[in-house]
């Protein structure tokens, strides 16, 4: 039986690469539709559900689009401070938000920013910013212990003791990345690496429970599995607004508070420059720092505000901006630690 | 724990799993029943479900639920273990059930009827020969195949946080590992699949020189007890996969979608991204189907096929190994033109989809008949009305389909796929899962949720709508044309 037979005018595969091919050709069409409204392309690292609407004000504000590309668990693989170094031949991005500055403060040590003093710029606190106008930072977080207070009060004296004793209800997230990194950085800085691998050593003898990231240590504290974690604010202000039982004190070293502020910085090689400075300054304004303190993540306001503005929750958290452990001059002690940490995880 | 210690373990845990996967796939597979009916099909669906539920979503529920095992390490790794052996099990099924069996059941039913000891059939070396050529061979491609799906397992052990080979590659990327260095971490995991599937094709090879049985293993009566244990197997995995895990998420997320609704912002955006995930979900997936179809239909050649075999390596290599060897590529001089472009992203996900569609489209060939196809594009083709209307209906029905499902499940998989559009989605293209998996990990609950259970009904809602338009086509295609039945 002869059961092959010939096409005529329209068969299904005819249809089918037909449907493909306007398919594909309209995804370039709007592709290359996009690329061509010369969007300012920001690589940012803050959480997207605060950090999306801050940018679309600036959208509306000032006209000039913005193309965000987010930084999650997911893009680890490629972490956004990695991917602009991988990408310094062709760089995509114009304006670098980072949540945190040691990753900002590397990228100017390789070369890969551009200076600008602008207005926002004036407004940040010296020990918050770098010299020459590379990076500026903003907004900040705190390190903290947070409790579970079903199971442990938020004093120095129980989490001392606590932290002496066996670590099986305490968390920390992998130091290799993030504000646990640079947790390790300022330790490093304190205690020289010697002290702090002596230190992590014996947390992990005394079988602290070791987690993928800060939010997975308050859900552990939150869900009353563990009595006590290293965290930052923001993930504690998820869990207040969960209603979980959670209490926090800010992590001290050497009498100061770890405060990681966010920092932007303009890309060196950018083609719009003139737009990357009003970004820039957008987002060191006192509008900008203002809304991330109202914001879930309850940032706390670094340069000068109206702080009768600022909810309670974070106006307490005031007086430590002046107890700051100064991070700008940790580059050295950020690769020393990050040295270790690689030879430690990545084996 | 270093990458060889960490790859030992997933290599372990997936040996145990394909294994018992194999044991648990083979008995359960006499449960499909053959035919084309509603019920037929609703059990089909609910054998398969527990594959075809996102593993975002299992990973999340799961995520939550083993938060408070924290104390547990092995009860939470025994977690892991039975979530991915409950998803990786309905592939054995469908593959037992569509493979035909070295032996046919006369032989074997001669072979226990001659039990006498002069014969050389009841010597210890025959029934050696019987149990390996009607047990253990047939079982090798299906248990690989599900070694390979558990080994490349990822979103489901990052969320759980359990040690895998690809999570420790993420770590690593995060940590600032440099690129290259990556891919020689990626060596001995490639090896390792590498070995399975190049055992698997040489064993297939192999066997095809075997004389073929060109049949489906018959259905066997079985008892009424295994009958109710393949049941309790069924319901169980139904429940821990998709009942809990939607539970979960989905309640939660009916209740916060007035929310959502509200936040103009998140409700545009995870719109958009929706839209991106299904755009590139349905091209790709029709390329991939396109290619299976071209690759493996019934007449092509040999050499074409073996080409075919050699397109699947890619995505049998695992969605990492594929997004950061082509984001390599793309990185490079000659390559960077294409790099944060759809087409990179496009290129990833149809190589990745590629060898789960020629999964499928063996599967569909194996279920179909030439001679049943053919006739009812004959009486499709009748000059009487009514009987080219009715062939165009069974045509639909035992051929378009199946296709139709096919691919729509294959744009599913690259909807929810995390890995490939986290290194290769352009900025402005970004898909939902991206969104989710990050939120995940925050644990934004409320919004979260929300997010969800919208992500998912959208490509859920959409192929139930696109059914009758695609079925309507597909009859207006075979009226006027005479497609070849291979297609």
């Amino acid at each position: 039986m002869n059961q092959k037979t010939r096409g005529r005018l329209f068969s299904g595969w005819f249809i089918l690469v037909m449907v493909e091919l306007a398919a594909i050709i309209s995804i370039g069409i709007f592709f290359f539709y996009q690329q061509n409204e010369d969007a300012l392309v920001v690589y940012c690292a803050h959480d997207a559900v605060f950090s999306e609407e801050i940018l679309k004000a600036f959208e509306q504000k000032t006209g000039i689009k913005v193309e965000p590309r987010f930084d999650t668990e997911a893009t680890k693989s490629l972490g956004l401070t990695n991917l602009i170094i991988r990408e310094q031949n062709h760089p995509r991005c114009d304006v670098f938000w980072n949540n945190q500055t040691l990753g900002t403060v590397d990228l100017k040590e390789r070369g890969l920013l551009e200076a600008y003093q602008g207005e926002g710029y004036s407004r940040i606190p010296d020990q918050f910013k770098d010299v020459e106008g590379y990076w500026t930072g903003f907004a900040a977080r705190l390190r903290v212990y947070i409790t579970n207070t079903e199971k442990l009060n938020a004093s120095k004296e129980s989490i001392d003791q606590k932290l002496s004793g066996p670590l099986n209800e305490v968390a920390i997230a992998k130091p290799l990345y993030g504000t646990t990194l640079t947790h390790y950085t300022v330790l490093c800085d304190a205690w020289g690496l010697d002290e702090l691998k002596k230190w992590h050593h014996s947390l992990e003898k005394r079988e602290i429970q070791e987690t993928s990231g800060n939010a997975s240590v308050k859900n552990l504290v939150a869900s009353g599995a563990c009595a006590l974690g290293f965290t930052d604010t923001d993930d504690y202000f998820v869990a207040v607004d969960e209603d979980r039982p959670v209490a926090v004190l800010p992590v001290t070293v050497d009498g100061r508070v770890i405060l990681i502020p966010n920092s932007v910085a303009i890309i060196k090689g950018t083609k719009k420059r003139e737009q990357a400075e009003l970004l820039v300054d957008y987002l060191l304004s006192e509008e900008v720092e203002l809304k991330l303190a109202r914001s879930q993540s309850r940032q706390i306001p670094l340069g000068k505000v109206d702080w009768t503005h600022v909810p309670e929750t974070v106006r307490k958290f005031q007086r430590s901006i002046e107890n700051a452990y100064p991070l700008s001059n940790l580059v050295i002690q950020r690769a020393k630690t990050l040295a270790w940490l690689k030879s430690e995880y990545v084996k | 724990m270093s990458l060889a210690t960490i790859c030992g373990v997933t290599l372990l845990r997936s040996l145990i799993i394909s294994i018992l996967g194999v044991l648990l796939s083979r008995p359960l597979s006499h449960l499909i029943n053959a035919g084309h009916s509603k019920r037929a099909f609703l059990l089909l669906i609910l054998i398969l479900a527990p594959f075809l539920v996102p593993e975002l979503i299992v990973g999340y529920a799961w995520s939550l639920i083993s938060l408070k095992l924290v104390h547990y390490p092995l009860l939470i790794e025994l977690i892991y273990s039975s979530l991915v052996l409950l998803k990786v099990v309905p592939v054995g099924i469908v593959c037992f059930y569509f493979s035909s069996p070295f032996i046919s059941t006369e032989a074997d039913y001669i072979r226990k009827s001659v039990n006498s000891n002069s014969t050389q059939l009841s010597d210890l070396k025959t029934h050696w020969s019987f149990f390996l050529w009607k047990h253990v061979l047939p079982s090798l491609p299906v248990g690989a195949l599900l070694f390979l799906l558990a080994f490349q397992e990822f979103e489901m052990a990052s969320l759980i946080y359990r040690d895998s080979w690809m999570v420790w590659i993420f770590d690593a990327q995060a940590g600032g590992v440099p690129i290259s260095e990556t891919v020689s971490f990626l060596t001995g995991p490639l090896l390792i699949e590498l070995v399975v599937i190049v055992g698997v094709l040489y064993f297939l090879s192999r066997i095809r020189l075997q004389p073929r049985l060109d049949q489906l293993s018959n259905v066997k009566k079985t008892s009424f007890s295994s009958t109710l244990q393949s049941w309790g197997y069924v319901l169980a995995a139904f429940l821990v996969v998709v009942v809990i895990p939607f539970s979960l998420t989905g309640w939660g997320g009916v209740i916060s979608l007035g929310s959502l609704f509200q936040n103009q912002l998140q409700l545009t955006e995870t719109l958009r991204e929706c839209t991106w995930g299904l755009v590139y979900g349905v091209t790709s997936a029709i390329a991939a189907w396109g290619m299976a179809a071209f690759f493996f239909s019934r007449n092509q050649p040999r050499q074409l096929k073996i080409l075919g075999f050699l397109f699947c390596l890619p995505g049998l290599c695992g969605s990492l190994t594929l997004s950061i060897v082509m984001a390599n590529l793309f990185l490079t001089e000659s390559g960077h033109w294409l790099y944060d472009t759809p087409l990179a992203f496009f290129i990833a996900l149809v190589l990745f989809l590629f060898p789960r569609a020629v999964f499928l489209k063996l599967i569909i060939l194996a279920s179909q008949e030439n001679d049943s196809l053919f006739l009812t594009r004959l009486l499709s083709r009748s000059k009487n009305h009514t009987q080219s209307q009715s062939g165009g209906h069974l045509h639909w029905s035992v051929n378009g389909k199946m296709q139709y499902w096919a691919v729509v499940l294959l744009a599913f998989w690259a909807y929810w796929d995390v890995t490939i559009s986290s290194i290769l989605a352009p900025n402005n293209t970004m898909t939902s899962s991206i969104r989710l998996y990050g939120l995940m990990h925050y644990g934004q609950n409320s919004v979260l949720s929300a997010m969800t259970f919208l992500s998912f009904c959208i490509p859920v809602l959409i192929s139930l709508l696109f059914f009758p338009i695609v079925r309507k086509l597909w009859m207006t295609v075979s009226d006027r044309s005479t497609m070849n039945e291979t297609f």
